[in-house]
C-alpha cells in the first residue's frame, strides 16, 4: 500500500471519528442548551455523588495497598465535606433544597458526614484503626446522597421545558450522528478491504505489501474497536469479516470465533445479519439481551458495498446502543404522563386510561373522585412542603387501599381518581370507594406532627351513568360535589335526581343572579331577647328568599353555598349589609335603636373585602358601628385564621361588635376562641333543642356558658321554642335567647306597625357585639 | 505595595543560593504546583510550593464578601502576580486545576485588571480543604461586583492544587 493510500485510509478514518465526534457534539450542545439551566441541580448532585464514589475507591485502594498516603486520603475526605456542604447549605444547591423530599436527604447525607468527624480526628492524630469505622460510615452516606442524585434527576427534569420536545431533539440528534458514523464506516470497510486485496495482490513487493496491509488493518483495527458503536461486516456470502469490539461486548460472539462462519451460525442477533433494507428511515430500532442480561436499545442500520458491476461486496452493520437515552426518554414520558409530586398517572394519563377502558366492549367500570377534606387548612397552615408530603403519604395509603387491579390517578391539588374495572354491581363500587375513605381514617404522621385529612368519594359508572370519559367525569364530580355537601367521609354514587339538583342550582343561581339585580329580595328580622329581663337586645337580620314558586325547596345553606360558589356571595354580602344597616338606622332615627346582626359567610372573597363593605355600609347609611354586629361560624375561624383575625379585629376596633354563630357544632377549638377577637358566643339550636330531654345538653349548655363567661363573653341561646328550655337557660346563666317562642322573623313595617307595644330595647351592652353570615328566615 | 513586593522578591532571590536558576525546595506538605510556560522550576518541569514558600512571596490582606458564603471576610495570600514572577511564567493565561478536579482558564491579565488574591488564610489562619482551603483564588467581589457574575464569577478557583501557564 502506498503512502497515498495510507493518507486515504487515515483520512476515511478522521472523517469517520469527525463524524461520530461532531454528531455526538453537535447533539450534547444542544441538549446541553435545552436542559443546562434544568439539570444544573442534578448534575451538581451527582457531581458531589462522584466525589464520594471516588473517595470509596481510594478508600478502598488504602485498605488494600496502603497508599495513597494517609494525608491524601484525609484531603478527599474534605473535598467531599466541601461538596456537601455547597449542596445543602450555599447558593449552588438552593434549587435542590427547594424541594422537600431533596432537602430531607440533603441533610441527612450532612447529618451522616458529621457523624463522621470523630472517627477522621482519630485518623488524624494516627490512629490507623479508625478506618475501619470512616469507611463504614462513608457507606452509610452513600445511600442517601445516591437516592438524593437520582432523586434530583427526576424532580427537575420535568421543569425542562417540554418533554416532547428534548425528546424530539435527542431523537433527530441520534439519528443524524448514526447517519453519518454509518457513511463513514462503509468507507472505512471498504478502504480496508482494498487496501488488504491490493497488497496480496502485489506479488513484486509480498514482504512490503504484508507489512503494510498488517499496519493499515492494525491501525484501522484500533479505531474500529474504539468505536462507541457496533460494527459488523460479512462479504457477499454472508460469512463474517468483522466484529468489532463493541459488538462482542453487546452479543457475547468474539471474533475469532466468527470470523469466516456463516453469520447466522454464530449466535448474532438478527441485527447484525438481516439482508433487509432497515424502514424508509434507513434505521431499525431493536432490543436485545447483553450477555450479563441486561436488556440494550439499539438504534441499527446497514449499508451495502456494491462492486462497479452492481454485484453486493460486502455489507457492514452498524448498531448504536441508546438504552441510556432509551431510558432518559422513558423517564420524560412518565413525567409527561404522571404527576410529579406522588407518581401516579396525571389528568390526561388518566383520561386514556378510563378512554381505552371504556372502549372495551361490555365494558363496565366505575369512576370514583376523590377529594381531601381539610386539606386546604393544612397546605395553609403549615405550609406547602408539609401539603406535598401530607399528599405523598395519602397517595401511597390510597395504592395500598385500592388494591391491585385499580388505576389511581392524580388530578390536580387534592383531587384524585381512582378507575375501577369489572365492576359487577354498585356495592362493589361503594366496598371500594368504603376502602379508600377507611385507609385516610387513621392520621398521617409526619415529623411536623400527627395530621388528620379524611376524604369524600364520587362514583359514577359506565355504562349506566355515562359511556364516554366527559360524561363519566361530569356525573363523578357531580357526586362528589354532593358527598363534600353531606359531612367529611361520604360517598355518594351518582343518580339522576342529584344531576336533577344539579340543574336546580344552576337555575337557583341565576333566580339569585336576577333577584341581586333587581332588587327584591328582602330581609326579615329576629328578635333577641335579654333573659335578666326580656327586653329586646338586637335582631339577627335573614335573608328572605323571593322565590315564590318554590320556597320550601331553597334552603339556606343551599343558597348560601351557591352563592358562594358563583361568586355572588360577594354582592350578595354587600346587599345584606347595607338594607340591615339602613334597617338599622331608620330604627335609630325613629327614637327605637336597636342593634342589628348580620352573618357574614367567611369565604376568602368576601373576608378580602369586608373591611370595605362594612366601612361603605356604615358611611352610607349613617348607622353608629356599635348598632351593626357580624355572625361568622366556627370553620371560618380554622380556614384563613390569621386573615380572619385580622378583618374582624380592625373592624372591632371600629366599634362593630362580633359574635360566633352555631358554637358547638364544628372544631370548638379552644385555643381559636382565646385568640379569637369575640364579643359574643351563640349557642347551637340542636343543644337548645335537646335541653329538657335529658342531662348531658344542660350539662354542655352550662360548660358553655362558663366557659363564655370566663372568657368575657356573652351568651346566646338560639332556636328556643319551648319555655322548659328558656327556664333552663335562664337557670345556668344565658344572657340573651332567641328563637320562635321569643319572636318569629318579621319584615321591618310589621315590626314597625308592632313598635308601639314592643318593650323598649335596652340600650347596647357594653361588653356584648356580635359578627354575620347571611342568615334565613328559617330561624 | 508593589514596590515592596519587588523589593521582597528581589531579596528573596538574592537569598536563595542557586538564584535564577533554581527555586528552593519545600520543606513542608506541597500545595501548589505549576508547570507549563515557566523559568524557574524546583523539581522536573516544575515548581512545587508548600504554603511557606509561597507565603514568603510577601502576605496581602483582602476584605471582601464572597458569592458562597455570608458577610464579610478577611483573607490572606499573595498578589497572584507575584507568585508568577517568581517563576518567571512567560504565558497569558493560567490553566488552574482543583483538589476536586474543577478545572478553569485564567487569563493573566485578570491580575491587572482587579486585585485578585491568590488567598492562603481567611482571618489569619490557614484555610481546610473544607473551607476551600488550601489556596483560594479570591476576587474582589465587594469592590468590584462585576466579577460576581461569569466569567470572572469561575475563575475564582478555590481547592487550587496546579496551575499550568500557558
Amino acid at each position: 500500500m502506498d503512502r497515498r493510500r495510507l493518507g486515504i485510509v487515515t483520512l476515511a478514518a478522521l472523517s469517520f471519528l469527525a463524524a461520530l465526534g461532531s454528531g455526538a457534539l453537535g447533539l450534547r450542545q444542544k441538549r446541553d442548551l435545552d436542559l443546562s439551566t434544568v439539570l444544573h441541580a442534578g448534575w451538581f448532585a451527582s457531581r458531589t455523588e462522584a466525589h464520594l464514589l471516588r473517595f470509596l475507591t481510594v478508600l478502598e485502594r488504602y485498605v488494600a495497598r496502603g497508599e495513597p498516603d494517609r494525608e491524601s486520603f484525609l484531603e478527599r475526605v474534605e473535598v467531599l465535606l466541601l461538596a456537601v456542604q455547597r449542596l445543602v447549605r450555599e447558593p449552588d444547591g438552593a434549587r435542590i433544597m427547594a424541594d422537600p423530599v431533596l432537602a430531607e436527604l440533603g441533610f441527612e447525607v450532612e447529618r451522616r458526614l458529621k457523624e463522621l468527624e470523630p472517627a477522621l480526628a482519630l485518623l488524624r492524630s494516627g490512629d490507623e484503626s479508625a478506618y475501619q469505622n470512616v469507611r463504614r460510615r462513608l457507606e452509610a452516606v452513600e445511600e442517601p446522597l445516591a437516592d438524593l442524585v437520582a432523586r434530583s434527576y427526576d424532580a427537575f427534569l420535568d421543569a425542562a421545558a417540554s418533554a416532547d420536545q428534548i425528546s424530539a431533539t435527542l431523537r433527530s440528534g441520534l439519528i443524524s450522528s448514526l447517519g453519518l458514523a454509518a457513511f463513514s464506516g462503509v468507507l472505512l470497510a471498504w478502504l480496508l478491504a482494498k487496501a488488504v486485496g491490493e497488497a496480496r495482490n502485489a506479488r513484486k513487493q509480498a514482504d512490503r505489501a504484508a507489512f503494510a496491509a498488517r499496519e493499515a488493518e492494525s491501525s484501522l483495527r484500533t479505531l474500529v474497536d474504539a468505536l462507541p458503536v457496533a460494527v459488523t461486516a460479512v462479504d457477499e456470502q454472508g460469512r463474517l469479516l468483522l466484529v468489532n469490539r463493541h459488538a462482542t461486548e453487546l452479543t457475547g460472539v468474539a471474533e475469532a470465533d466468527a470470523i469466516g462462519r456463516a453469520a447466522s451460525e454464530t449466535g448474532l442477533p438478527a441485527v447484525f445479519t438481516q439482508t433487509e433494507p432497515p424502514d424508509d428511515r434507513g434505521f431499525r430500532e431493536c432490543t436485545l439481551e447483553a450477555p450479563d442480561g441486561s436488556r440494550r436499545h439499539l438504534i441499527a442500520t446497514a449499508r451495502h458495498v456494491i462492486r462497479a458491476d452492481g454485484s453486493l461486496a460486502r455489507r457492514v452493520h452498524i448498531a448504536l446502543d441508546v438504552t441510556e437515552r432509551r431510558n432518559a426518554e422513558e423517564r420524560l414520558r412518565h413525567l409527561a404522563e404522571h404527576d410529579p409530586l406522588t407518581g401516579l398517572a396525571n389528568r390526561s394519563r388518566f383520561g386514556t386510561l378510563l378512554d381505552s377502558a371504556l372502549a372495551q366492549p361490555g365494558a363496565r367500570v366505575a369512576l370514583h373522585l376523590l377529594d381531601l377534606d381539610g386539606f386546604k387548612e393544612v397546605n395553609d397552615s403549615l405550609g406547602h412542603p408539609v401539603g406535598d408530603r401530607l399528599l405523598l403519604a395519602v397517595a401511597g395509603r390510597l395504592v395500598r387501599a385500592a388494591g391491585p387491579g385499580a388505576v389511581i390517578a392524580r388530578l390536580g391539588g387534592d383531587e384524585f381518581a381512582v378507575l375501577q374495572n369489572d365492576t359487577e354491581a354498585p356495592e362493589a363500587a361503594r366496598a371500594l370507594a368504603d376502602r379508600l375513605v377507611a385507609s385516610l381514617s387513621q392520621p398521617i404522621v409526619l415529623p411536623e406532627g400527627r395530621l388528620r385529612v379524611g376524604a369524600s368519594v364520587g362514583i359514577a359508572l359506565a355504562p349506566e351513568h355515562g359511556r364516554d370519559v366527559d360524561e363519566l367525569l361530569r356525573h363523578a364530580d357531580i357526586a362528589l360535589y354532593r358527598a363534600k355537601e353531606l359531612a367529611r367521609g361520604s360517598i355518594v354514587l351518582f343518580s339522576t335526581e342529584l344531576a336533577a339538583a344539579q340543574v336546580f342550582r344552576h337555575r337557583l343561581a341565576g333566580a339569585l343572579e336576577l333577584a341581586l339585580q333587581r332588587g327584591s329580595l328582602t330581609l326579615r328580622f329576629q328578635p333577641i331577647l335579654r333573659l335578666q329581663d326580656d327586653r329586646l337586645v338586637s335582631r339577627e337580620a335573614l335573608l328572605r328568599w323571593p322565590d315564590v314558586q318554590s320556597p320550601h325547596s331553597v334552603s339556606a345553606a343551599q343558597l348560601v353555598s351557591v352563592a358562594e360558589e358563583t361568586g355572588l356571595i360577594v354582592p350578595l354580602t354587600e346587599w345584606v349589609l347595607r338594607a340591615a344597616c339602613r334597617q338599622a338606622r331608620s330604627w335609630l332615627a325613629l327614637g327605637r335603636p336597636c342593634p342589628v346582626a348580620v352573618n357574614i359567610s367567611m369565604t376568602p372573597p368576601v373576608v378580602e373585602r369586608l373591611e370595605t363593605m362594612v366601612e361603605a355600609a356604615l358611611e352610607k347609611t349613617g348607622l353608629p358601628p356599635h348598632l351593626l354586629e357580624l355572625e361568622v361560624t366556627e370553620g371560618v375561624l380554622i380556614r384563613n385564621f390569621e386573615q380572619t383575625t385580622r378583618v374582624l379585629e380592625r373592624l372591632r376596633r371600629l366599634g362593630v361588635r362580633t359574635a360566633l354563630d352555631d358554637f358547638g357544632t364544628g372544631y370548638s377549638a379552644l385555643a381559636y376562641l382565646q385568640r379569637f377577637p369575640l364579643d359574643k358566643l351563640k349557642i347551637d339550636r340542636q343543644f337548645t333543642n335537646e335541653l329538657g330531654s335529658g342531662p348531658t345538653a344542660l350539662a354542655i349548655v352550662d360548660a358553655i356558658v362558663r366557659l363564655g363567661h370566663a372568657l368575657g363573653l356573652s351568651i346566646v341561646a338560639e332556636g328556643v321554642e319551648r319555655p322548659d328550655q328558656l327556664e333552663l337557660l335562664r337557670h345556668v346563666g344565658c344572657d340573651e335567647a332567641q328563637g320562635f317562642l321569643l319572636g318569629e322573623p318579621a319584615d321591618a313595617e310589621d315590626i314597625l306597625r308592632r313598635s308601639a307595644t314592643d318593650p323598649s330595647p335596652v340600650p347596647a351592652p357594653t361588653r356584648p357585639r356580635r359578627m354575620a353570615t347571611l342568615g334565613f328566615a328559617s330561624s | 505595595m508593589r514596590f515592596v513586593l519587588a523589593v521582597l522578591t528581589a531579596l528573596l532571590a538574592i537569598s536563595s543560593p542557586l538564584r535564577a536558576e533554581q527555586l528552593p525546595q519545600p520543606t513542608g506538605r506541597p500545595i501548589l504546583e505549576i508547570s507549563g510556560a515557566i523559568g524557574r522550576t524546583n523539581a522536573p518541569g516544575k515548581a512545587v510550593f508548600d504554603l511557606a514558600m509561597l507565603e514568603s512571596l510577601g502576605l496581602q490582606e483582602l476584605v471582601t464578601t464572597t458569592p458562597w458564603t455570608e458577610g464579610e471576610q478577611r483573607f490572606s495570600g499573595v498578589d497572584p502576580r507575584a507568585l508568577l514572577r517568581a517563576v518567571e511564567a512567560r504565558g497569558s493565561e493560567l490553566e488552574a486545576r482543583a483538589l476536586d478536579d474543577y478545572r478553569v482558564v485564567v487569563p493573566i491579565a485578570d491580575f491587572e485588571r482587579f486585585p485578585v488574591l491568590l488567598a492562603t488564610r481567611r482571618d489569619g489562619r490557614p484555610m481546610a480543604i473544607r473551607e476551600r482551603g488550601p489556596l483560594w483564588l479570591v476576587y474582589p467581589w465587594a469592590t468590584h461586583p462585576e466579577t460576581g457574575d461569569q466569567p470572572y464569577r469561575g475563575r475564582a478557583i478555590w481547592q487550587l492544587r496546579s496551575i499550568v501557564v500557558r
